[in-house]
């Protein structure tokens, strides 16, 4: 069982499957969030030290 | 502009970076089109501010004489008043931007990233000291190691030895793929970090806390958890950023963070939030300390030394955030912290008072997690004046 899992969780197609969906997934967040604006998620805090 | 502030920022990157990506995946060398990269992106990062660009040429002139000079006087002698003056030289400059601004309106000095590039300077110095660095550096590469661009605001803080082994590496093909795969992976989650999670945190959570909490008390507890993940998800954004990039210019800059809020106590905090900044106060501050007090034999009880050791690091990188009251404090606290901790693992080791399973392994995590937000809690200072 452990091993079937193993197997299919090292799956070169569905590691990149994977990928894919994830990049797809954080580029739709930021269009939903930014649209076509620049961005303004404010400035980093440690840029102040 | 401010480095990873905005699209536009990784819009003009992406087409600076073009050729470096097309050179690399033919495995070509790409080092100098880098550093002419270098020049353009901080003209870009300062041109905001003329001040600023004038306080970066004249510290960065300032660092390089320093450094040259040690580096020379070195190989013909290793006196410690030289050494002592080197550093204190080098650390001037950002001590000098830290008071400016109680004396004057304006902070002459004062640029973004002085503090990283003062920790890169002093590290140079040391390293000579210890007989680390022999060889003079060239001019063109120490440059491009101070104003590496992608790690200039905030770090994360590379050391020399290390960057030049990646500078004069011969980047192959296939090396530089994977290069390219995993600096781009880091691009993918700082954006999620820092412009999705930290944004949604910042804006839909702590920005309207005033709904949320139904008093004083709920409140101050609903802004030290959120702040703390604020906090995380903005510098790990940032840093992923910076590794990321760096990483597609063929330089493996070191990582900032390591999954912070599993740590099991206070001591695998510290080797696992903020690791550039933490290990360079270990290297350059803690193990000088106890190594000169050992040797100097002033106290004998190492455990003291330790912790002598531990509060002169927590409060001076207290002072380095800044002289307000909140760093200084959350610097004692995490001093404080940090001697407790030390005091109870050797206790433990004596008595096996806490086994080790587990379930106590689960429980450390979440006592150490809520002493840690409490000290962002402190670092934020919400508890002086209106927070961040």
């Amino acid at each position: 069982m452990f091993h079937k899992l193993k197997v299919f969780f090292t799956n070169q197609k569905l590691n990149w499957l994977g990928r894919f969906a994830y990049y797809l997934l954080i580029l739709l967040l930021l269009f939903f969030m930014y649209g076509f604006n620049d961005a303004s998620a404010g400035s980093y805090i440690y840029n102040d030290f | 502009m401010t480095p990873y502030g905005s699209f536009t920022f990784f819009f003009i990157v992406a087409i600076l970076l073009a050729p470096t990506i097309i050179l690399g995946l033919q495995g070509k060398r790409f080092q100098t089109y880098n550093m002419f990269v270098t020049i353009l992106a901080l003209g870009l990062i300062f041109s905001s501010t003329l001040r600023g660009a004038i306080a970066l040429i004249l510290f960065t002139i300032w660092q390089v004489l320093l450094i040259k000079s040690y580096i020379a006087y070195r190989k013909k002698a290793n006196g410690n008043s030289i050494f002592y003056l080197a550093v204190i030289l080098s650390i001037l400059p950002l001590a000098l931007s830290k008071l400016m601004p109680y004396f004057s309106q304006v902070n002459l000095i004062g640029f973004l990233g002085i503090s990283y590039l003062t920790f890169k300077g002093i590290q140079l110095i040391m390293e000579t000291r210890d007989g680390l660095i022999k060889k003079d550096i060239p001019l063109s590469r120490l440059l491009y190691f101070i104003l590496f661009f992608p790690t200039i605001s905030s770090g994360p803080i590379d050391r020399y030895r290390r960057f030049e082994k990646n500078f004069q590496a011969e980047v192959t093909a296939d090396q530089y793929k994977l290069l390219l795969y995993q600096g781009i992976n880091k691009i993918f989650q700082g954006f999620l970090y820092k412009y999705i999670i930290g944004y949604s945190i910042n804006h839909f959570f702590i920005a309207k806390l005033r709904f949320y909490a139904h008093s004083q008390f709920e409140h101050q507890l609903y802004y030290m958890y959120s702040y703390s993940l604020y906090l995380f998800f903005d510098f790990a954004g940032y840093s992923a950023f910076a590794i990321g990039v760096s990483y597609i210019m063929g330089i493996k800059s070191p990582e900032n963070f390591n999954l912070p809020f599993i740590s099991r106590n206070i001591k695998d905090f510290w080797n696992r939030w903020h690791m550039s900044l933490s290990f360079w106060f270990r290297d350059f501050v803690y193990m000088r300390f106890v190594f000169w007090i050992m040797k100097k034999k002033w106290i004998k009880n190492r455990n003291l030394v330790s912790n002598l050791g531990y509060i002169l690091l927590f409060l001076l990188m207290g002072i380095w955030h800044g002289l307000e009251i909140q760093y200084i404090l959350y610097g004692i606290y995490h001093a404080l912290l940090m001697v407790i901790y030390n005091s109870f693992e050797r206790f433990n080791k004596k008595h096996k008072w806490w086994p080790q399973n587990k379930f106590t392994h689960a429980v450390a995590i979440i006592i150490t997690f809520h002493f840690v937000c409490f000290g962002f809690y402190i670092f934020s200072g919400q508890l002086f004046h209106k927070g961040v």
